[in-house]
């Protein structure tokens, strides 16, 4: 992309620092909203000084000054598919594929996703243990059967959400643990439905 | 048309959003080193506690009535900042990150949309998505786009969205004769008192004031809000803001400091994180500016404020060559027998870092470069500060004070939000 930097005035000067580089062109061959070269600027005679010290500009009336475009300073290094080999090409070059990440497995939505971790054995019979990192997507509505993260007075609770005849329970998957109801109207109180999970294993 | 889309009380409503504790009551966040209240949740603002209180002055006040303030936790915010915007990105393909709880939302050409829906289905998707309540505003300018933002804010009627296409001119007049001239943004107080005098006191009276009087009177800027405010199209939407000219790291200490060796430090780490912003841009700076001052608000210490800007003799990126060169100017400046409240860096002569000469970026710095982009890759990996300069201290006691800061929900594997 190239930034229009400024259009000249008469009078305009502007000192340039040393290293600067810009394109100096005629209004007419720049759309001046567009921030790109028009396919005219292409044949119009483009000068780049590399180094532009205190040079007063006022004396070519009518340029139009553009920053000159940036380029990454990291390209990605483009994949050699075939690798480079003197030999036979690979028999798997057409059928490869993506290597697996985590995140695509687990993460549907990052923006709504937040992680959260587990503490105490209430979930226990469901496959959700003390310390384990559970993955919490506030985008999904919840409905009957879910395991959701919900806050119900100070405190934050994960369980199974029970939804019948307007009615909404907490319900632990531990039985030394009680039922909760809730108001399922509260839209408070669900915070956010368990997509995932998981957890290090020390080694 | 555009929208602007701003979070209520944007770091009050993240802290609440993480703790259920926090629920209906008072809750102010407090700026850095706990000085006074920049973020107040609702019911804060109904006990009357005004925006910048300074806390000392109200702590008693807020035990009473049992508010909680929050010391505040900005890479919390800046995430939660982040996710904001990134549901607006489906809404629109450009946007201008305003600050860091506002965007404006360009919605030029939307016409087959109802525009108010559109931005009513924003602001529920960002309540669900990212829990944080924002309101939406909705004109042909950015002027009147921030006021009816106000609007929607302040009237409940608007359920967060005010779309000024929805009303007519005779509704809109009167709508901004009953707002104050001073909501209109880039109006200050100094302003409004000014216009104030000439009778113009409402925003409908300096709608239909005349711009070139205006001009004549006040100047370009603000002959160009009564214009937008007429619903002239005067500041156009920026998706792609320039790179900075220049980068400010300067903060407060946490207690009145007399020592060098603490400014030093303190002034190492202040570079090390404006260099990290300029390396971000792909920059290097042509010169740094050091300052070091006492506290002006203590009238019985005695006072000092000096600074002092060294040209580099090449461009730089290398934090470790800019450590060098600002503390040998913190040398210069330094004092002794005084108790200092803050220092800081600016680094200016900004240039694209491409495109430079071998004779201005001196070519022998490969190996400097690498160390550093290996330095940065880690700090990245393994959060800020993991690598750093020794010049910044191991064990900083000048460091801000944040007594009540909340856990780094979003960014720290260590301080995620647990559920029983």
């Amino acid at each position: 992309m190239i930034t229009v930097i400024n259009y000249f005035a008469s009078g305009f000067t502007k000192k340039f620092l040393c290293g600067e580089s810009f394109i100096v062109g005629w209004p007419e061959a720049f759309s001046p909203h567009s921030h790109n070269l028009s396919p005219a600027a292409t044949k119009l005679k483009t000068r780049t000084f590399p180094a532009l010290n205190g040079v007063r500009l006022s004396t070519m009336k009518h340029a139009t000054l553009f920053r000159h475009p940036t380029l990454p300073t990291h390209l990605p290094r483009p994949l050699a598919p075939d690798g480079v080999k003197a030999g036979f090409p690979s028999p798997a070059q057409d059928y490869e594929e993506e290597t697996l990440d985590i995140n695509d497995y687990l993460v549907r939505n990052p923006t709504a996703t937040f992680y959260v971790r587990v503490e105490g054995d209430s979930m226990d019979g469901a496959g959700i243990h003390h310390g384990d990192i559970l993955v919490v997507d506030r985008s999904i509505t919840a409905r009957h059967g879910h395991i959701v993260v919900a806050f119900v007075g100070s405190e934050r609770l994960v369980k199974r959400l029970s939804l019948s005849g307007g009615k909404g329970m907490l319900v632990a998957a531990n039985p030394r643990y009680p039922t909760i109801d809730i108001n399922p109207e509260d839209p408070a109180t669900i915070w956010g439905v368990v997509t995932g999970k998981f957890a290090r294993i020390a080694v | 048309m555009l929208a602007l889309v701003d979070c209520n009380n944007f770091y009050a409503s993240c802290e609440k959003l993480f703790n259920p504790a926090f629920k209906d009551k008072p809750l102010i966040v407090l700026s850095n080193n706990d000085g006074c209240a920049v973020s107040r949740s609702a019911e804060a603002k109904a006990l009357g506690i005004k925006m910048a209180g300074a806390w000392h002055k109200m702590r008693d006040f807020a035990r009473q009535h049992g508010v909680i303030a929050c010391s505040s936790n900005y890479p919390l915010y800046a995430n939660m900042s982040d996710r904001v915007v990134n549901v607006l990105r489906d809404y629109s393909p450009s946007i201008e990150v305003y600050s860091i709880d506002e965007s404006f939302v360009d919605l030029h050409g939307f016409t087959h949309l109802n525009l108010t829906d559109y931005g009513q289905h924003m602001r529920q998707r960002i309540a669900r998505w990212v829990g944080l309540p924002v309101c939406v505003g909705i004109a042909p300018t950015k002027t009147l786009a921030k006021l009816s933002n106000h609007i929607a804010k302040k009237q409940m009627q608007y359920n967060g969205v005010l779309n000024l296409a929805d009303h007519s001119p005779a509704e809109i007049e009167r709508i901004f004769r009953n707002i104050e001239v001073g909501e209109v943004w880039g109006v200050g107080r100094c302003l409004r008192e000014k216009l104030q005098i000439i009778g113009i006191s409402t925003v409908a009276a300096l709608r239909s004031s005349d711009p070139t009087a205006i001009r004549r009177r006040f100047g370009v800027v603000l002959e160009r809000t009564v214009r937008e405010l007429q619903g002239m199209v005067c500041m156009t939407l920026e998706d792609a803001p320039a790179d900075k000219q220049q980068i400010i790291s300067s903060r407060s200490f946490g207690r009145p400091v007399t020592e060098l060796s603490d400014i030093n430090e303190a002034l190492a780490s202040y570079i090390t994180l404006a260099c990290e912003k300029l390396r971000q841009q792909q920059t290097v700076a042509g010169s740094i500016a050091i300052w070091l001052e006492t506290n002006p608000f203590n009238p019985k210490a005695a006072q000092y404020s000096r600074s002092i800007t060294i040209p580099l003799p090449a461009y730089s990126d290398d934090t470790r060559q800019l450590i060098r060169v600002g503390l040998w100017g913190l040398m210069q400046l330094y004092r002794e027998g005084f108790e200092y409240k803050k220092c800081g860096c600016m680094l200016g002569t900004i240039t694209p870092k491409l495109g430079l000469d071998d004779t201005l970026v001196p070519s022998n710095n490969t190996q400097n470069e690498r160390t550093i982009a290996i330095m940065d890759r880690i700090n990245r990996k393994y959060g800020r500060g993991t690598l750093k300069s020794a010049a910044e201290g191991s064990n900083p006691t000048w460091r801000m004070r944040r007594g009540n800061v909340s856990p780094a929900y979003t960014t720290k594997w260590e301080e995620l939000m647990v559920v029983k």
